[in-house]
């Protein structure tokens, strides 16, 4: 492993030196990217040199390919805004502006998410310029920003205004183009894409220069899946994606499956964490633990069937609400909770919480309302619903596990039987 | 309009609520729904509808409509 972690002391003290640094090999690490959650159970993902320059190239092809370039040159402009430690700020942008040696303007999330009119205003002019957001973002710009805010925008040199990290909502990108076709905005610039750290970032990218696509999701319809998506594009460059049914084998076009990548951006492993690798990666392809079809080449995301929530393109793993259910007293001793998330809100998808409970029906009031205080507290999160069911009628295998997917089936299916009458629900947006 | 009608003005457009329905035990994020994103949106207006500066510290501790009036009150007056 050619990596150690210094304390700024120590940096201080490292002589400058003029050894020149060694070049890495392609199969060497270049950084841990965690990929979620603020507390405990973070993983490390390995990400190579080899891995980080794939993924560069393969995205600055797709934007290439996409704008109808044979290649993007040194000129380009990139705007962005996104956090750096996050996979699509870091690879996406920062990385991948390094790469091409493109000129870029970064400003701090916080710019943005206080005021969403510094990234239009960045953005504006009629040079041509590249963006990426998550869909949250597109949408705070729509629901945000008034007509006289907007005087003087011209964003007529936004070819390409990324969409990803967080599931795509035709809807809003709709709304978006319309809000800002009068400010030179042209619909065809925004391109969903789809990608994760474990294969360093981009999987596929939507490269038809044909605005946002969406596809009737096959099978019959169900209360959990959306009836329609986004298309998120084709693999990029060097990367495959198939799609694999339950029993393990490759399904045809249009079947929906857990979605899998293979290509030379994937990750070589999680920091000491070999089960945790071994449960995702194997014979060279990575299962996304994302649900989803292919028609014809592209990929369509359908859902997700490993247990995080993701939630404004931040990845919030379900212990750390459930563990704020427990600290509200929600669970007694044993707590019993259990965390997922539904399609809705402007993210695409909201938090929903089921709490097992012995409390009379007179404190479920109280209950209630200190669980949401304390999600509110600690994380930041109105919580879409809280459920608070009959001890031990959560979901749960043998060894007493609360299995979050099943509870969400029923909970989407209207087969929990809730012990208040589902006025808990959070105010709509 | 006053400190508090500004105030309240505010809030209501960020929750997207009418002004009238607020009330101060109402707290931010579980009764309005302004999670993270939206209380730096609103802190940003307050700041510049008010013209005050609102601490990183002080902003953490308002929880409820009434702490949000009562901070205003005492800092913009």
């Amino acid at each position: 492993m050619a990596a150690a972690a210094l304390t700024e002391e120590q940096l201080a003290d490292t002589p400058a030196g003029d050894a020149p640094l060694a070049a890495p090999r392609a199969q060497d690490l270049a950084f841990l990217q965690l990929t979620s959650g603020s507390t405990g159970t973070q993983r490390g993902v390995r990400i190579t040199h080899g891995a980080v320059c794939a993924n560069a190239a393969a995205i600055h092809d797709a934007i290439a390919r996409a704008w109808g370039r044979d290649f993007l040159a040194e000129s380009e402009r990139v705007v962005s805004w996104l956090p750096l430690h996050h996979d699509m700020g870091l690879v996406g942008i920062l990385l991948a502006t390094i790469a091409g040696a493109f000129e870029l303007t970064l400003m701090p999330p916080r710019a943005f998410l206080a005021r969403p009119l510094t990234w239009l205003k960045a953005l504006s002019g009629p040079t041509p310029v590249v963006s990426a957001a998550p869909n949250f973002a597109y949408h705070a710009c729509v629901e945000t920003l008034r007509d006289e805010d907007l005087a003087g925008l011209d964003l007529s040199g936004w070819h390409t205004a990324l969409c990803g990290a967080e599931m795509v909502r035709p809807d809003t990108l709709a709304r978006f183009a319309e809000r800002f076709a009068p400010l030179g905005f042209d619909a065809r610039a925004l391109r969903p894409c789809y990608g994760l750290a474990e294969a360093t970032l981009a999987v596929t990218f939507d490269v038809r220069d044909a605005g946002v696509r969406t596809a009737p999701v096959p099978g019959p319809a169900r209360a959990d899946v959306p009836r329609e998506v986004a298309c998120v594009g084709a693999p990029v460059r060097d990367t495959r994606v198939r799609i694999v049914g339950a029993d393990g084998r490759e399904l045809g076009e249009r079947e929906v499956g857990r979605v899998h990548v293979a290509g030379p951006a994937l990750f070589d492993g999680y920091w000491r964490d070999d089960a945790a690798t071994a449960e995702c990666l194997a014979d060279g392809w990575l299962d996304t633990g994302d649900l989803g079809f292919l028609a014809d080449g592209e990929l369509h995301v359908t859902g997700r069937e490993k247990d995080v929530l993701i939630l404004r393109g931040h990845n919030v793993m379900p212990h750390e609400l459930e563990w704020c259910a427990e600290e509200a007293g929600g669970g007694g001793g044993h707590a019993r909770a259990g965390a997922f998330s539904v399609p809705g809100g402007p993210e695409g998808e909201v938090a929903v919480l089921a709490v097992e409970t012995d409390a009379p029906p007179e404190q479920h009031a109280a209950l209630t309302d200190a669980i949401r205080r304390a999600v509110a507290d600690g994380l930041g999160l109105a919580l879409h619903d809280l459920v608070l069911v009959r001890r031990g009628r959560l979901p749960k295998t043998t060894s007493g596990k609360v299995q979050r997917r099943e509870l969400r089936r029923r909970y989407l299916a209207g087969e929990l039987e809730r012990l208040d009458d589902g006025t808990t629900m959070a105010p709509p947006r | 309009m006053t400190t508090r009608q500004e105030t309240l003005e505010t809030l209501a457009r960020i929750a997207g609520v009418d002004a009238a329905t607020l009330a101060p035990e109402q707290h931010l994020v579980v009764d309005l729904g302004i999670d993270s994103p939206k209380a730096l949106r609103l802190l940003v207006e307050l700041e510049d509808r008010l013209d005050v500066e609102i601490e990183d510290e002080d902003a953490a501790g308002l929880k409820t409509v009434g702490d949000v009036l009562a901070y205003v009150a005492r800092v913009g007056g």
